[in-house]
């Protein structure tokens, strides 16, 4: 088989054993990628109603064909589980190191059922897999957790692994890799905790054999040439990673300020690119071969910005300034940095974090939670109490207790659904869907709740990447809406990362056309894709999670979000706008072959060669 | 008339005091001007993929200025 290994390591935790599966070429061409494997073995094995917490329920690693192959940004991989947050499906991307040493171990997937009587991790090594002990490292951070298996197993090793709130079952806590990388969203950490799972641990270097690595090597070559052109040039990415966001969305009224009550905040330039470079950067870091390298490694010193916010570590990328920062009022550079490296340690996503954090600071300045109830006074603003109830939350002490449960069960509790930013339960990206209506309709319909990584509109609809569509216009947004889920699935699967690949590998001025990314993939297994049957193989793989979805008991009403979309936006550029979600949510369904239930028509499934899964 | 001017992203680096950001420039230009005859006179690349907001919303090259009104432009890059 080429690009992909065609093997699957199979753990279960219950019996304590691990054992190799295989899989064909015709199975990863029809179930095509990381999301394609990862969702047919979760259909195939798992009820969707388990509690995604229990023995029964199954989580996937999945790397992609592309992943530890020369394609640019092959390097990521995908968790795939049902989601202890949503309810719905989860998968959750990371980069790094780790998910091209996972695939060099022999295997493209690993897949684990059932819970472990004990903490272990699990160590691969070529293709010899093992269950050990890892009574030691449970109770332990993120990277204490790292550092000390490496010291033991070799730097050669690579580690994802949970944290504290994983382990307490947090749903709202992260899988992180290589220390600094997470795979953050969903829940995806408790799932892991709660099969005693602490650490996986991937030592390798078993490449899969390409079909044609020349011919792979020479589209690498021009995507990779237009890349670095740009950088020449000066990229806003490599210059700032994503901390030049800030500029941007704030000036357009989309920036979510004090819980998304406003979009534009004042401190917005204490919080953005230049800020973090001028005082907190040491210098650029990338996932593994990485060209365009647009991570941000860091420093807090105490001695200048005051020992409390003092540390070390990587960020905080825009969604990270956005949650922890604008929403919450803190236009505090360096505590949003240290908050962001708090959550990397205790294993947390900084999206689902920071607005939790920004509804009960919502709650607490129009009274309807008190100091009595939180155990501090808690307004907007507070960067100490940002600090002390990320903390509360990893361990679920104190008022941690209410937040680890997410801003929707939070809000649901005191009565105010309002103030949580959600769809399906899981907390809106740093961009607000009043003033970019595709941004609404991907939260709302998204397989896994809100999320930007599920299909970025911004890109066109602000960023202005390829053909800039009005943000404020509904026209067309449907049909923009499910080419972006379907491209995004695409990614995902492949095992690239969206930042290069959506610009470099894809025909952005014609219509998000996966030209180049199809050839790699070609290149890479031998398929025959064209980009039309490319898209065909993504929006198949995004049809079965929504039947994954559906058996779990989600409905059209589901495909919904946070009401105060509905409101109209007080102040700035996009004043008086409002989110009409009725507006979209039909002609979506339409536009994906749905009914107006939202349920995939026979003909659909048939289409696409999967009804069986009905 | 005067319009303020806001460079963002790695256009930032572009101008004499990358600290004028988050502020802007004011700068004299003549009545009737377009965002493309601004752009012009801007250090941007020439031909560059830029995005434009005047007022914050997005503006085509033929958009005429106004007094007073605030334009920012960035490389479209995308990402976040």
């Amino acid at each position: 088989m080429k690009g992909w290994h065609g093997r699957t390591l199979r753990v279960d935790l219950t019996a304590g054993t691990t054992r190799e599966e295989t899989f064909t070429k015709q199975v990863a061409h029809k179930f095509f990628g990381a999301r394609g494997l990862a969702i047919k073995i979760l259909l195939d094995e798992m009820d969707p109603r388990a509690d995604p917490l229990s023995p029964e329920s199954i989580l996937v690693m999945a790397t992609g064909p592309l992943t530890a192959t020369p394609a640019p940004t092959g390097n990521r991989y995908m968790i795939v589980c049902k989601s202890p947050l949503t309810g719905a499906i989860a998968y959750s991307n990371s980069g790094g190191v780790f998910p091209t040493m996972l695939k060099r171990t022999g295997y493209d997937l690993v897949a684990f059922t059932g819970k472990s009587q004990r903490p272990v991790y699990l160590f691969i090594d070529e293709r010899r897999a093992e269950l050990r002990d890892a009574s030691r490292l449970w109770g332990l951070e993120t990277q204490e957790t790292d550092d000390l298996l490496r010291a033991e197993i070799g730097d050669d090793a690579r580690v994802a692994c949970i944290g504290p709130a994983g382990e307490n079952l947090v749903p709202i806590a992260a899988i992180m890799n290589d220390k600094h990388r997470a795979a953050a969203r969903s829940g995806v950490g408790a799932v892991m905790g709660s099969k005693n799972l602490k650490a996986v641990v991937v030592r390798g270097a078993l490449k899969p054999s390409l079909h044609d690595e020349g011919a792979l090597r020479d589209v690498v070559r021009i995507a990779v040439g237009e890349l670095s052109a740009a950088i020449k040039k000066g990229h806003a990415m490599r210059i700032y990673g994503t901390s030049y966001v800030p500029d941007v969305t704030n000036a357009a009224g989309v920036f979510p300020t004090y819980n998304f009550q406003y979009g534009q905040f004042e401190g917005a330039g204490r919080i953005n690119g230049p800020t973090l470079s001028e005082h907190f950067l040491i210098r650029n870091g990338g996932c593994y071969a990485c060209p365009l390298a647009c991570a941000r490694i860091t420093e807090v010193k105490g001695e200048i910005w005051g020992e409390q916010f003092a540390g070390k570590g990587e960020g905080p990328e825009y969604e990270t300034i956005g949650s922890l920062g604008s929403a919450c009022g803190i236009d505090n550079m360096a505590a949003v940095t240290k908050a962001n490296y708090l959550c990397n340690e205790l294993g947390l996503d900084t999206i689902s974090m920071g607005l939790t954090v920004a509804c009960a600071m919502e709650m607490y300045s129009k009274g309807i939670l008190t100091e009595e109830t939180i155990g501090r006074a808690l307004p907007f603003g507070d960067a100490e109490g940002l600090l002390e109830v990320i903390r509360l939350t990893a361990h679920r002490r104190g008022f941690g207790e209410e937040l680890a449960q997410g801003s929707w069960r939070l809000a649901q509790r005191y009565g105010h659904p309002e103030m949580s930013l959600t769809a399906k339960k899981q907390e809106f990206p740093a961009y607000d869907a009043r003033g970019l209506k595709g941004m609404g309709l991907l939260y709302a319909t998204s397989n896994k709740g809100a999320s930007h990584m599920a299909g970025d509109t911004a890109y066109t609809e602000l960023f202005g990447v390829g053909r800039k569509l009005d943000g404020l216009a509904y026209e067309g947004k449907a049909e923009l809406v499910c080419h972006f889920q379907d491209v995004f699935t695409l990614m995902d699967s492949a095992g690239v990362c969206v930042f290069v690949a959506l610009r470099y590998t894809l025909d952005t001025e014609n219509g998000y056309t996966p030209t180049r990314l199809t050839e790699l993939i070609n290149h890479a297994t031998g398929a025959r894709y064209t980009p039309r049957t490319m898209m065909r193989a993504a929006e198949r793989v995004y049809n079965l999670e929504r039947l994954f979805l559906l058996k779990a008991g989600l409905t059209r009403a589901d495909d919904t979000l946070s009401p105060r979309m509905a409101e109209p936006m007080p102040a700035g550029p996009v004043q008086g706008e409002a989110f009409e979600l009725a507006r979209l949510l039909d002609d979506y369904y339409v536009a994906r072959g749905w009914d107006a239930n939202g349920v995939p028509t026979p003909q659909k499934l048939k289409e696409l060669g999967i009804e069986v899964y009905a | 008339m005067r319009v303020t001017v806001r460079l963002l992203g790695s256009y930032r680096t572009l101008l004499a005091d990358p600290d004028a950001g988050p502020d802007g420039i004011s700068l004299a230009v003549p009545e009737g001007a377009t965002v493309a005859e601004l752009l012009a006179g801007l250090p941007v690349p020439a031909g560059g993929a830029h995005t434009a907001f005047v007022n914050g919303r997005h503006a085509e090259r033929d958009q005429r200025l106004r007094d007073g009104d605030e334009m920012s432009v960035f490389p479209a890059v995308g990402g976040g």
